[in-house]
């Protein structure tokens, strides 16, 4: 058994000059009880000479100018010996210590060789081939978490608006309680919020399966290597790059994933930035508008809108770089490069898994909230004849709420309340501005499908099958990331009443001009704050001041991109 | 310092596969301490696994940093003979 | 209420996720690029009656914070009393590893080497001599493979030791006071 001494016995020795130093610093501050009740004196004063700067603070509250002057006293006599390299030669001293040590516990090969990382590393950072084997890798993302993630939320989408609708009405039938504002508040309210949620779940699993390869595998580590000097011209940094990517998927974890900048000015304005990357809760919507409106081209359309997500970024961080963190310099890029490994199957289901629940943990009492909110305010009727939870949704209290905000959004074209409430809910969360659509548009009797008597087990039959269907098309979708299409086009069909609706509502408030009011709308739902999520992130991260200035700063941009779409099209047709 | 007898030239002009040695960092170096850290220090010996856009993948021991290009401009090293 | 607190220090990218996983059965994030673990995580371990708390910090490459993450692993080493500190490295990147061992050495902390991914380090011709650092140091050295298991029977047993041995035994003297 191993000697129970757990508190090492070697202590490191310092150069003479500075281990004078050492003494002297650690007995002046040893003065101060509080800064002795809280770190080891010798660690504090080595920390100190070294120049970190927040324990110099800590020491200045707590110590007073006694502490501040010996340390300064210190660091005068030290730098006859070390010139303003102090904190280098401790570094490097400390290295020599760790050098001999390693001597001792290690015997090395006698050739010392390139290893199959290095290898590697020739060619996936090799000059030519480094950023075309990212671009490949990142369209290869790309295309998981659209296409092949497609599928199963059409397929979970299905099974509530379908099965489990059916199940709660019949439910509700009963139990007598059907037909009342209780059905309308577990089928609007509750299953349309749980299944704002769950729609979520293929797109962020096929997400983070791909970061976890490239996280595992290495490659991360080389991409930021790749992109660096890509970035550095944007005023960012090559570690800036990982955030942007995550931000395809979600904003929250990308404002998260800033925190490995270790320059607070990098990290801040990748934080920035990374709302305009079109996360994968704006797509719905794009989706929705965009085969409205312009059904033979609406790939083009969705393209140009993250086109337009990573221009806007780009444009942006090249402004701020030369603006408001103009005078700094920028840090110098450097990043350790783990060695290759396969990833395991076990790991990545780990992540996948890990990431996908801790989203949701966060992310589902808002979404259920703001579902339950929005019924609630659609229920209220503050005009007309209707009763609670009966009432025309044009006399609800929901847009007489949207309807203050009209004005704002009339010189963009989509000044109509129903525009403006699915807005209002899309601060709140992307992916209800989709549901609130329905909900507002919902023409009464054009929505009401058709649904014969099903028995559980046809259900539960057609659940299966529904899934088994979503996988093949899954599997389908996987050739066409290396650009062969199996899959037959399908036409995504918004339902008739609800497209028609749509139409004369951005027809209406645009004098005519629908289809341009519909693309100023995309661009604003593009470029406006991702969600309430993605703000408490920001709060937490960067702080309320950034909180704002990034809310404020979208919306102004967003509400002015929309502007220049609209009227600079309509100045054109 | 004075450096006379050692020839030195920036680490980013060094080609792949040479085996070099730092010299000392040229001009204001913002994060000396951070990469003395990592193991960049002058005196510390290296090789140039790859390069990429003026930056470079390098060796240091069994460690691989990858450096950026303003990095690899700043630092300057002397060229050694490969060890047997 | 824990009996004892436990962290797992280190670089970033030496497997300390999966050693936190592989004690504490809790699944969190492992990746192979630096500065995954955001912030500090925390798990329960029950050995021979006792509670253990596992703290996983932050990777970091020095004890001189220079991002929030690495403050997250400064403070609670320092300030965060813990009742030891498993200091999780590289075996096939020893010298540049040791370097925040020599750090943690100098606040005083109990402290544990784990030297990991030696299957690695062999597959690249490194001898490690694990015995050498334990008596040079004057502290427990465990050489292991935590992706294949190996090692962790031996770091579970020295944990239950410690967990079997009063405080005051393991503390030469006092640390943070």
């Amino acid at each position: 058994m191993t000697s129970f001494a757990l508190t090492p016995s070697l202590r490191m020795t310092y150069a003479s000059p500075i281990e004078v130093e050492l003494t002297r610093l650690s007995e002046a501050l040893g003065h101060c009880p509080d800064l002795v009740a809280r770190y080891p004196m010798r660690w504090l004063a080595i920390q100190l000479l070294e120049g970190d700067t927040l324990l110099q603070a800590e020491v200045e509250r707590l110590g007073g100018s006694v502490a501040s002057e010996a340390l300064a006293a210190s660091r005068m006599r030290l730098e006859t010996h070390y010139g303003e390299d102090l904190d280098v030669a401790m570094v490097d001293q400390r290295y020599r210590f760790v050098h001999d040590l390693a001597a001792q516990a290690l015997t090395r090969p006698k050739t010392p060789s390139l290893t199959m990382s290095d290898r590697v590393d020739r060619i996936v950072t090799n000059r030519w081939l480094g950023i075309p084997i990212f671009l490949g890798l990142m369209w290869v993302v790309f295309k998981l978490t659209t296409d092949v993630a497609a599928p199963f939320v059409d397929w979970i989408d299905a099974v509530l608006t379908g099965p489990v609708s059916h199940w709660i009405t019949s439910l509700l039938s009963i139990t007598g309680l059907s037909g009342g504002w209780l059905e309308s508040l577990l089928i609007d309210g509750v299953i349309a919020g749980v299944g704002g949620v769950l729609v979520f779940i293929p797109v962020l699993f096929s997400l983070y399966f791909a970061l976890a390869i490239l996280e595992d595998s290495g490659y991360m580590a080389r991409s930021a290597f790749v992109m660096d000097r890509l970035m550095h011209r944007l005023g960012l940094h090559g570690k800036s790059f990982l955030p942007m990517v995550v931000g395809f998927g979600c904003s929250v974890p990308a404002i998260y994933a800033t925190r490995t900048l270790e320059n607070e000015r990098d990290r801040i304005l990748t934080g920035l930035l990374v709302p305009f990357m079109s996360c994968s809760a704006r797509l719905p919507v794009y989706v929705l508008v965009a085969a409205i409106f312009f059904p033979t081209m609406a790939g083009l359309v969705i393209f140009g809108l993250y086109l337009t997500g990573i221009l806007v970024a780009i444009g942006l961080g090249m402004l701020l770089k030369r603006t408001l963190f103009g005078n700094e310099l920028p840090t110098p890029f450097v990043i350790e490069l783990p060695p290759y490994r396969l990833p395991t199957l076990r790991n990545i289901w780990h992540q996948m898994w890990e990431r996908t629940s801790a989203f949701l943990q966060h992310a589902w009492t808002i979404i259920l909230g703001t579902s339950m909110v929005v019924w609630l305010l659609l229920a209220l009727p503050v005009s007309g004849e209707g009763s609670f939870a009966d009432t025309d949704v044009d006399q609800s209290a929901f847009a007489a709420v949207s309807g203050v905000m009209t004005p704002v959004f009339a010189p963009l074209g989509f000044g109509s309340w129903e525009t403006s409430g699915a807005l209002l809910t899309g601060f709140v969360a992307k992916e209800v501005v989709v549901s609130t659509m329905i909900q507002v548009y919902n023409v009464p009797g054009a929505e009401e499908e058709e649904v014969g008597a099903t028995t559980i087990g046809e259900d539960l039959l057609a659940i299966g099958g529904g899934f088994l269907s979503a996988t093949g098309d899954a599997l389908k979708a996987l050739p066409s990331i290396i650009g062969i299409n199996l899959a037959a086009e399908e036409d995504e069909q918004a339902p008739d009443g609800l497209t028609g609706a749509i139409r004369q509502g951005f027809d209406a408030s645009s004098g005519g001009h629908g289809a341009l009011a519909a693309l100023a709308f995309l661009v604003f739902v593009l470029l406006y704050t991702p969600c309430m999520v993605a703000v408490a992130a920001a709060r937490q991260e960067f702080g309320s001041r950034w909180m704002w200035v990034s809310i404020i700063g979208q919306f102004v941009i967003a509400w002015l991109a929309a502007l220049i779409v609209f009227q600079g099209g309509r100045f054109f047709l | 310092m004075h450096i006379a007898d050692e020839t030195t030239l920036p680490l980013s002009l060094v080609e792949v596969g040479a085996y070099v040695r730092i010299v000392r960092f040229n001009g204001g170096m913002r994060s000396a301490h951070r990469l003395a850290e990592l193991g960049v220090i002058p005196g510390t010996e290296l090789t140039i696994i790859t390069t990429h856009g003026g930056g470079m993948v390098i060796g240091i021991g069994d460690t691989r940093l990858a450096l950026g290009r303003g990095l690899a401009h700043k630092v300057l090293v002397t060229f050694l003979e490969r060890k047997q | 209420m824990a009996d004892l607190t436990i962290a797992l220090a280190g670089n970033p990218n030496v497997g300390k996720s999966t050693l936190f996983n592989a004690l504490t059965g809790r699944h969190q994030h492992v990746g192979n690029w630096p500065g995954k673990t955001v912030a500090k995580q925390e798990g329960k371990l029950m050995i021979e009656g006792k509670h253990l708390t596992i703290i996983d910090l932050p990777g970091t490459y020095s004890l001189s914070a220079h991002s929030p993450e690495e403050e997250i692993a400064r403070n609670f080493i320092v300030c965060g009393r813990p009742d030891a500190v498993v200091n999780v490295l590289d075996a096939a990147n020893l010298e540049r590893n040791l370097y925040l061992s020599a750090q943690i050495l100098e606040t005083g902390v109990p402290m544990i080497l784990v030297l990991n991914m030696t299957d690695v380090a062999t597959a690249r011709g490194l001898q490690i001599h694990p015995e050498v650092l334990s008596t040079r140091l004057g502290i427990p050295v465990i050489t292991m493979a935590a992706s294949r298991g190996q090692g962790l029977g031996e770091l579970k047993r020295l944990l239950a030791t410690i967990a079997r041995t009063p405080r005051e035994a393991m503390l030469g003297s006092s640390v943070c006071a």
